[in-house]
């Protein structure tokens, strides 16, 4: 199958790949698994006063998994929680051009966004 | 079109089957539909012959396979593993994330031993699970109704493991091949 020159590019160069100390304050963590691919990603963001200042990713799975996860980070930088709240997958989708045999990616990497959004808040709720 | 894989090649619908009786099953009909008989048929014969051979060949490499046999058994009961769906088992989805980047980092590291070792581990568990399906089959395709319905998502549950063992197991292959490469 054809990656598009961007999933590629993401491929090779993955950006904030790593993990952040999940137990610490400021950290939200998202782990989703995809069932049908075998696929597992891990998104972590850290959080200051509402704000993204940093986040981490990381994906076993395929390239396009890869890609959406790592395109996902660079997205949600510098984003409020609920700006990257409101991410949808389709913008991963254009940015990517991924092919239709390769959306699910991107709502994995969508649901781990708000997985680890989830988990910032449940963490802080009270 | 004809009825399913099992109806094809003769076979009780059902996850307990010997490769041998599969593959028997399989020669068996092939034969019947061997290009030699139709050298001498009118076009539209051969063409139903062709593919009716090509029907075969799909069946047995679905069932020859026991993954394969399973995943399309379950997807007969009309249960499914959906491209969006979330598996909700944040220990299990630690536990693969942990033992990938352990072969990550043994692959990286040049480590060929450790990379066999966890290649070993993973087959048994892979194997382990491979047993388990025949008692939950049994159960899907018993006649106690409360069993069945006890029984699909556990099949459903256990091919889902085997898909995230399959693909480590993928991924240790290409391990050991680039360490021979």
């Amino acid at each position: 199958m054809a990656y598009s020159d961007k999933v590629i590019e993401h491929y090779e160069n993955p950006r904030n790949v790593g993990t952040f100390d999940k137990g610490d304050e400021e950290i939200g963590t998202g782990l989703v698994g995809a069932p049908a691919c075998g696929d597992v990603m891990r998104l972590q963001i850290k959080v200051k006063d509402g704000v993204i200042t940093d986040a981490k990713f990381k994906t076993f799975g395929c390239g396009s998994a890869i890609a959406s996860s790592s395109l996902a980070t660079e997205m949600i930088k510098g984003m409020t929680l609920e700006q990257a709240e409101t991410i949808k997958n389709t913008q991963i989708v254009e940015e990517l051009n991924l092919p239709p045999v390769k959306i699910h990616c991107s709502v994995l990497a969508e649901d781990a966004i708000k997985a680890a959004i989830d988990d910032y808040k449940k963490r802080h709720a009270r | 079109m004809s009825g399913s894989y099992f109806e094809l090649l003769g076979l009780p619908e059902r996850f307990d089957l010997a490769r041998p009786a599969i593959e028997a099953a399989y020669l068996d009909r092939t034969r019947e539909v061997h290009p030699d008989r139709f050298a001498t048929a009118a076009a539209s014969e051969r063409v139903a012959a062709l593919q009716r051979s090509m029907q075969l060949n799909d069946a047995y490499q679905t069932l020859r396979q026991p993954v394969r046999r399973a995943e399309y058994l379950l997807n007969r009961h009309g249960v499914f593993i959906g491209d969006n769906e979330r598996l909700d088992d944040a220990a299990f989805l630690m536990e693969i994330l942990e033992l990938r980047e352990e072969l990550a980092e043994a692959r990286v590291a040049g480590k060929l031993d450790e990379v066999a070792r966890l290649q070993a581990e993973m087959r048994r568990r892979h194997r382990g699970l491979l047993d388990a399906l025949i008692p939950l089959f049994a159960a899907v395709e018993g006649d106690d109704a409360a069993g069945r319905a006890d029984a699909l998502p556990r099949v459903k549950r256990t091919l889902i493991e085997l898909r995230y063992l399959a693909r480590y197991l993928e991924e240790c292959d290409a391990a050991l091949d680039d360490e021979e490469a």
